[in-house]
């Protein structure tokens, strides 16, 4: 899968993308909103993993502007959310997954290999 | 029915619950977001290391320096847990600490409801700078301003701390653009069913000794125990 990460920590990011690409994903760190949408204006991304608190604004409205400006499927949006677990109930129906830092890798990849299989 | 003493420090006691409740989340991130980095360094590290052929010291010595670092910030995070503790000893906290210390926690929560927090620049750090103790309580009257000027101010767009003599703040909120609600944002605070008024402000203040003067748009204090802010 070709793999969209916004994650203003940007160690965080980039260790996250290292360990997609070892499962043999593609993976394209941003770390602010709004790289992450320049760069989704002209690539597909077939997932779009996206912190919630972002610097320059909200992670909510990253991904309704991935799903709104998708061209043919929209990428599956997983949250990731340092916060408060009221976040993802806040933002349910917007994003197909939710995960909870610290992240547990394990399942982000099984979330990523059954949206792989179809 | 008149309050007991005993019923006002119950009071101020859960004043100081709700201002942790809200303070929490950011708390909590701070430790987690190191926790996810060790996670995913080491678990690379293994894989790497199951796999290389050629083994490349420098970039796995740079991957150690990386989790020690954020075994550091950690370890951190879970020492200024204490900073809450009113019982703990301490040595006392400068205002520009106070200010830096309590505006970097709740900023991200603040401006996620479209609140900003402006610091004085009378309140940057300043050499000989003196401290003021109890350090925890103070923690508390900060975040009880802020939070009666976020739940008491209608559409407010902007708080302003500044420094209030030589040893007291000023709080001050300015309105902002009405905005509808984000759900998201408002998961970031506690309920508003537990607004931090008038009352509450003063009980927190009357429970750790400080004066406090609380206006509709406005708050300030000392940083000393039973000294009216003037």
């Amino acid at each position: 899968m070709n793999v969209l990460i916004v994650d203003d920590n940007e160690a965080a990011a980039d260790l996250l993308q290292e360990l997609l690409v070892l499962q043999d994903h593609k993976a394209r760190c941003t770390y602010t909103g709004q790289q992450a949408l320049d760069v989704a204006a002209s690539e597909v991304f077939d997932a779009a993993l996206v912190d919630l608190t972002l610097p320059d604004f909200p992670g909510t409205e990253v991904a309704r502007q991935l799903r709104a400006t998708a061209r043919g499927e929209p990428p599956l949006l997983v949250a990731i959310s340092g916060y408060s677990a009221d976040e993802a109930s806040a933002s349910a129906g917007l994003f197909d997954h939710h995960l909870q830092k610290p992240i547990d890798f394990e399942v982000l990849d099984r979330i990523l290999s059954r949206a792989a299989a179809g | 029915m008149k309050a007991s003493p005993g019923a006002r420090s119950w009071m101020a006691a859960g004043v100081r619950h709700e201002l942790l409740t809200r303070a929490l989340p950011a708390l909590r991130h701070d430790m987690a977001a190191p926790v996810s980095v060790i996670r995913m360094g080491i678990l690379l590290l293994k894989r790497q290391v199951t796999a290389a052929e050629n083994p490349d010291a420098a970039a796995w010595g740079e991957r150690v320096a990386l989790i020690e670092n954020q075994v550091s910030a950690l370890a951190s995070g879970v020492r200024s847990l204490r900073d809450w503790e009113l019982a703990t000893h301490d040595e006392g906290i400068k205002r520009s600490e106070l200010v830096a210390q309590c505006t970097a926690l709740m900023r991200v929560a603040f401006d996620l409801n479209g609140v900003a927090l402006h610091v004085g620049e009378d309140l940057s750090p300043e050499e000989g700078e003196p401290s003021f103790p109890s350090g925890a309580a103070l923690r508390y009257m900060f975040l009880g301003a802020l939070g009666y000027l976020h739940d008491s101010v209608p559409h407010v767009g902007a708080i302003d701390v500044e420094a209030h003599g030589t040893d007291g703040l000023r709080f001050s909120a300015t309105p902002g653009e009405p905005t509808a609600p984000d759900p998201v944002a408002g998961a970031h605070r506690a309920p508003r069913a537990l607004a931090i008024d008038a009352i509450a402000l003063q009980s927190l203040a009357d429970g750790l000794g400080y004066e406090v003067a609380v206006e509709p748009d406005a708050v300030r204090f000392a940083l000393v125990t039973g000294q009216a802010s003037a």
